[in-house]
């Protein structure tokens, strides 16, 4: 009962045993425009839609009855359910029941039939008009659709598949629906004999009738025009029925803009190049064989017994793990030198064309003539542009030919020739981010930033004497400062106060009056060019270089027990008359005159128990003394004379009063300076160039040290001792690791002009170097104890605030011992302390 | 009267005037709530106050006749300085109020108090020998220390003359030390020096200085610091601290004789009958570098407070001889001062700094440094400081560039700035005593600046 909707594909199902319905179905064609009326009504809802489509299209129509069909399906289908409940339950009623079942779907079938086949009448009609037949109508399909059952009354055979031979030797070959007996035709006493039969069937031959036996019901029945029309229409090899439309008229659906089907543009005739080989499927074979000649593709992947290769890639790349490999494959330098062919070289990329390459250009690029006299006696790669001369042109047209077309080419083509084929890999880094990032200056204080006291240096004369040195006591109380007038100053560090000073240069040389007095009379005073506190602190003394003397002063700053300490260690050198006796080096005694001054040259001492305060000591040399510096413990001290050849370094204790000259000979030109090691046996000689490190012990040279440097100037030993830095009149600042090699860890550019004193602090990791230029700069220096880290020297301040006299700067500087604060003094006659704000 | 204020475009603010406390109750002004304009300063305030209170107030434009008639009459106007929320009013009301978040919803509460004058010079001493390294000053008296070695002693009459001299040490004067003694009505002085010698001088009715003790003993370096402390009956103790950060406790020995007029000649004898040997009660090494400044805590003459050249201030129980309290700053201290009424203490510092620091320690930690409570105004390294003997928000500093600040805690920013010293010339020393600043330095002259 579902399938009842379609139109035109009917049931196929076969209508054998409805033999009388072709005229019920007559009937029905007749009266179905009244029952359309009827049915209109019923739906009058979608009554007004109904009629408009019922002029356009009888296929909407269809669907919207189909939709209400479904309605009554279902309320059929709810009653056959309950009839058949009842029919279980009372069997009594039995028969009312059937005709009800029958009656209903066949009312309700009929009006549907009527429907459908009233539809398909008007389209015939409307469009053709063929099958206004009634003959022809008869081939046509009247099934009813009543029902699937064949034997609706239930008077057929039931027995099933069973053979037929079963019931041969019964009267009846069968059961019907309800259980009676079918009984047997031929039984009845119809059964003739095979000759009626033959005769039977020629008359009927004879009246076109056709009469087939049903062997199941033991039936002949008669075949409609209709089964027989299928029949033929089998046998023809035909569609089946003959209502089935097997070219349907092309119903375009589709809404829009109609197809042109005409004009050449029209799909109705193919393009030319449906007929051709195609191109793609002959570039996509090519594709193919070059990939199956190379291996990526197998045979079997197209064939396509593989659905993907990468199966088989994978497969094998599991297989090759266990397989040895190249180590360091990838890792050659020149891994591009094993690709196949040539390295690719790109020419050099032109320089886009200017004005003068125009065939146009304006006026003052064209050259005058003596413009192209002097290109001609150029070469041609300094000529401005090349081979090419300018020139104007009326228009483009009349452009030649490039001349040096031929010569262009032939010289790229030699350059290409003898271009060698190497590969250079640059690195493409930023140079940048190579630089390692330096901490900033504030993060690294405290180091001195300002000037905050000023000593000021009294004098006579015109100048203002210029300051050579500075030392300050281990305790940073006190403050001692050289000048150029040959004075020695000492002063209160907090307060700048003078506290006491002494005319070296005066003392000495009324000491060496056996020389020749004229001299020492015509050239003025003797600088002091050196000056160092003791180090040991209860030691209260210091040394000065003045002259060809090096000079031992008492300063008298010790307390009652330091201040014995002092006079012990003073004493034999005080006692020392000048007549050489103390010495017992042979070679240091002719180098060196110890000679003490009397008490007369005195001044109080700064303590109240400080003990003798004033020049001790002088010991007296051949040439003149730069530098004299203290042994850490404050006992030893060496001093320096460049000029003395192999007495230039003498190496003195005072405890003893008594010098040794530790070299025979002078190596490697004057000696600079020298300076004892804070901790180990060392001693570091300077020369213009190089520094030596001899073992004092072992009496052998150790190291040598290459500063890079045209002529040291000044040296300072990091605390740790395993650090030295070097200043240079050639405007560096060395530094060198000990632990590395010998040359410099770090080279330092900072100042303008030759480098005056370098100094170390002695406990904040701070360094600072003084020039000439009348600056001093501060770095930070921070040596880590840890061995691998190397020392970091950041600039953190240059200190400014000396002017330059006589194309001096600043000529020494010192930290205080305790406090990160800076003393320097200039040639301009001041002494300042910078201190850390 | 305060109309004239009102009538002046921009916005304003409400303030409500109180009267701080201890002061004269005859400058009371009513504290109903008075719109200002928001950019009145501290002036503006001032001559608000003084029309409330009815006074004579300088007007620039303001030279009508019914007003001059009035001023005749009428008292001068007295400069006022202005507190809100405890911190001196330096800016506009409105920009004071906004730093200390103060709603402008409500009247503004502004205490308010005559200002301190700014001292003025009076009298100076005559020239002295050798710069004066250090000063001291008791209710009559101020006592200097001169870098020759002498010690001299300055009456604090009008005059300011000077009464006593005596050649004590041998090296400069570091330090001294007064502390009127009040059985014998004398006046004891201890002085340092930096050879090393400390001693301890009596003044008596005559004012003659003669000696009164020689500490010895003691220090192995200059004396830099010493610190007279009365502990009440008419006797003293007497603290001292050295270059190498040794700090030592002397017993101050009560004089046996009062004959010492015949003595005084013979000072320079190397010991006179009445000169007494002192050894120090005990010695401790306080510091790793110079003490460089001692005081006595608040109310407890058991407690020293030092500050050092170790960039650290440290206080001291004298009789478990232990340290209390270490604050440790970044940076030397050069002297240090303590309010009169409570643990607060001031430094003076190289880097022109002068900083505050609360040493009020019942348990460990409880010291610390008000950072920033008083900005670095001075050109130069500070070198004395010393706070108000009566008034606990007052001190002064001085410093090397020859000046003489006078701040008060409760501003940023100084008071006053005397330019004590020719330029050139350092200012070495202060002393602050009732009522007037002594300072010295190094143009050798005594100033007194009287407020």
């Amino acid at each position: 009962m579902a399938r009842k909707g379609s139109k035109k594909q009917k049931d196929p199902e076969p209508v054998i045993e409805e033999e009388g319905d072709d005229d019920s179905s007559e009937s029905v064609y007749d009266s179905g425009a009244e029952e359309y009326e009827i049915d209109e009504e019923e739906y009058d809802s979608d009554a007004q839609s109904d009629s408009d489509e019922e002029e356009e299209s009888e296929d909407e129509e269809e669907f919207e009855d189909q939709g209400s069909d479904d309605d009554e399906d279902e309320v059929l289908e709810r009653q056959i359910k309950a009839a058949r409940e009842e029919d279980e339950d009372d069997s009594g009623d039995e028969l009312e029941i059937i005709d009800d079942f029958e009656n209903i779907p066949r009312s309700f079938s009929q009006t549907k039939g009527k429907r459908d086949k009233d539809g398909k009448v008007v389209t015939k009609d409307d469009e053709d008009g063929v099958i206004n037949d009634p003959e022809v109508s008869k081939l046509m399909h009247t099934d009813d659709f009543s029902s699937d059952d064949e034997d609706a009354e239930g008077e057929g055979n039931r027995i099933g598949r069973v053979p037929l031979h079963w019931y041969d030797e019964y009267d009846h070959i069968g059961y019907d629906a309800h259980g009676k007996k079918v009984v047997k035709q031929s039984s009845k006493g119809a059964g003739g004999d095979l000759l009626d039969q033959a005769l039977q069937n020629q008359d009927d031959l004879e009246n076109k009738k056709y009469i087939v036996h049903d062997a199941l019901n033991d039936k002949d029945v008669q075949l409609t025009e209709r089964q027989l029309e299928i029949i033929r229409r089998v046998q023809a090899g035909a569609f089946a029925h003959p209502e089935f439309e097997a070219y349907p008229d092309h119903i375009n659906y589709f809404s829009g803009v109609d197809q042109m089907d005409f004009g050449i543009n029209g799909d109705r005739y193919e393009p030319k190049a449906r007929f051709q080989p195609s191109k793609y499927e002959k570039a996509k074979v090519r594709q193919m064989l070059k990939k199956l000649e190379s291996g990526a593709i197998t045979m079997d992947y197209l064939t396509g017994k593989i659905r993907d290769m990468n199966d088989v890639r994978r497969e094998k790349k599991e297989g090759e793990d266990d397989k040895p490999f190249m180590m360091w494959k990838g890792d050659e330098e020149d891994e591009l030198h094993f690709r196949k062919g040539p390295m690719h070289i790109a020419a050099p990329k032109l320089p886009p064309p200017t004005h003068a390459t125009s065939y146009n250009p304006p006026d003052e690029y064209l050259p005058t003539e003596e413009d192209l006299k002097e290109w001609e006696d150029m070469d041609v790669k300094d000529r401005p542009h090349g081979l090419l001369i300018p020139k104007k042109f009326k228009n483009l047209r009349s452009v030649g030919a490039y001349e040096h077309a031929v010569r262009e080419r032939f010289e790229r083509c030699l350059d290409l020739y003898l271009c060698p084929r190497v590969m250079k890999r640059r690195l493409n880094i930023d140079p940048e981010s190579l630089v390692p990032s330096l901490p900033k200056a504030s993060d690294l204080r405290p180091f001195p930033t300002s000037k905050c006291i000023e000593f000021d240096t009294p004098y006579d004369s015109d100048e203002a004497p210029m300051i050579r040195c500075l030392t300050v006591s281990p305790d940073g109380q006190f403050l001692a400062s050289g000048a150029s007038d040959g004075f020695v100053r000492i002063w209160e560090v907090q307060t700048g106060r003078l506290l006491r000073s002494w005319n070296l240069s005066k003392l000495v040389s009324t000491g060496e009056d056996n020389d020749d007095e004229a001299e020492s009379t015509n050239a003025g005073p003797k600088a002091v060019v050196s000056l160092e506190w003791n180090p040991n602190r209860s030691h209260h003394c210091m040394l000065a270089a003045v002259g060809k003397c090096a000079v031992v002063i008492a300063t008298g700053t010790g307390g009652t027990d330091d201040a014995e300490l002092t006079e012990a260690l003073l004493s034999s050198a005080a006692a020392c008359s000048g007549d050489g006796s103390n010495v017992k080096n042979a070679k240091a005694k002719k180098a060196v005159i110890w000679k003490g001054f009397d008490n007369s040259s005195d001044s109080d001492p700064i303590s109240a128990f400080g003990g003798r305060c004033g020049p001790i000591v002088a010991l007296h040399t051949s040439k003149d003394v730069v530098s004299a510096k203290w042994h850490k413990k404050g006992d030893y001290f060496v001093t320096v004379s460049p000029k003395a050849l192999s007495a230039a370094v003498l190496i003195h204790q005072l405890n003893k009063a008594a010098s040794q000259q530790p070299f025979s000979k002078n190596k490697g030109g004057e000696v600079q300076r020298a300076c004892f090691h804070p901790s180990k046996p060392f001693l570091f000689v300077a020369t213009k160039e190089h520094i030596r490190v001899y073992h004092l012990v072992k009496q052998t040279m150790v190291r040598r040290l290459l500063s890079g440097c045209k002529w040291i100037s000044s040296l300072d030993i990091h605390p740790s001792g395993d650090h030295i830095i070097v200043g240079s009149l050639d405007r560096k600042m060395v530094w060198f690791d000990l632990d590395l090699s010998a040359t410099p860890y770090k080279t330092l550019r900072y100042h303008e002009k030759a480098l005056r004193s370098v100094n170390f602090h002695p406990r904040y990791p701070l360094m600072a170097s003084s020039s000439d230029d009348g600056t001093v700069h501060v770095f930070h220096s921070m040596v880590y104890s840890d061995l691998m880290r190397n020392p970091l020297v950041v600039p953190v301040k240059v200190l400014r605030g000396h002017s330059v006299v006589n194309k001096l700067g600043v000529i020494a500087s010192i930290f205080h011992p305790t406090q990160p604060w800076l003393f320097s003094a200039g040639a301009d006659g001041k002494i300042h302390l910078y201190q850390d704000i | 009267m305060s109309d004239s204020s009102v009538d002046i475009d921009g916005e304003q603010v409400r303030v409500s005037f109180i009267l701080a406390k201890n002061q004269d109750r005859s400058l009371e002004v009513p504290s109903d709530p008075i719109a200002v304009p928001s950019s009145t300063r501290k002036k503006g305030l001032s001559a608000i106050i003084n029309h409330l209170l009815d006074r004579r107030v300088d007007n620039k434009d303001g030279s009508d006749e019914d007003s001059d008639s009035d001023d005749e009459d009428k008292e001068p106007a007295i400069p006022f300085d202005f507190l809100v929320n405890h911190k001196l009013l330096r800016m506009s009301v409105e920009a004071m109020a906004r730093r200390e978040a103060l709603s402008l919803e409500q009247a503004i509460e502004i205490e308010y108090f005559p200002a301190r004058e700014a001292p003025e010079g009076e009298g100076e001493s005559e020239s002295q020998p050798d710069w004066i390294s250090s000063l001291a000053s008791t209710e009559s008296f101020v006592v200097s220390g001169i870098c020759d070695g002498s010690l001299r002693l300055f009456d604090q009459s009008d005059a300011f003359q000077q009464v006593g001299y005596v050649k004590a040490h041998a090296g400069p004067v570091q330090c001294v030390s007064s502390v009127e003694m009040d059985c014998s009505d004398k006046l004891l002085i201890a002085s340092g020096s930096m050879d090393q010698t400390l001693l301890m001088h009596m003044v008596n009715k005559k004012n003659q200085i003669n000696l009164h003790a020689v500490c010895s003993g003691g220090h192995m370096s200059s004396v830099s610091s010493t610190k007279l402390l009365s502990t009440g009956s008419g006797s003293a103790s007497l603290a001292s601290g050295d270059w190498d950060g040794g700090l030592c406790v002397w017993n101050v020995p009560t004089s046996s004789n009062e004959s010492s007029e015949s003595s005084s000649k013979k000072r320079k004898g190397v010991a006179s009958q009445d000169v007494q040997e002192v050894t120090p009660q005990f010695f401790l090494k306080a510091h790793a570098s110079n003490i460089s400044g001692i005081v006595g805590a608040y109310q407890n003459s058991n407690v020293l407070l030092t500050s050092s050249w170790d960039h650290s201030i440290k206080s001291w129980d004298l009789e478990s001889q232990n340290n209390i309290l270490t604050l440790n700053g970044a940076k030397v201290a050069t002297c240090i001062g303590r309010c009169h009424n409570s643990d607060v203490v001031a430094t003076g510092h190289p880097d022109c700094t002068v900083r505050l620091w609360d040493m009020r320690s019942n348990t460990k930690n409880e010291g610390s440094l008000f950072d920033g409570s008083l900005r670095p105004s001075h050109k130069s390294w500070v070198s004395a400081v010393e706070w108000s003997p009566n008034d606990p928000f007052i001190l002064a500093s001085t410093s090397h560039d020859g000046t003489i600040k006078v701040w008060d805690i409760r501003s940023t920013v100084p008071l006053h700035t005397i330019k004590a010293h020719a330029k050139g010339s350092k200012a070495l020393c202060l002393s602050f005593s009732k009522n007037a600043i002594y300072s010295g330095g190094s143009d050798c002259v005594v100033k007194r600046f009287r407020f």
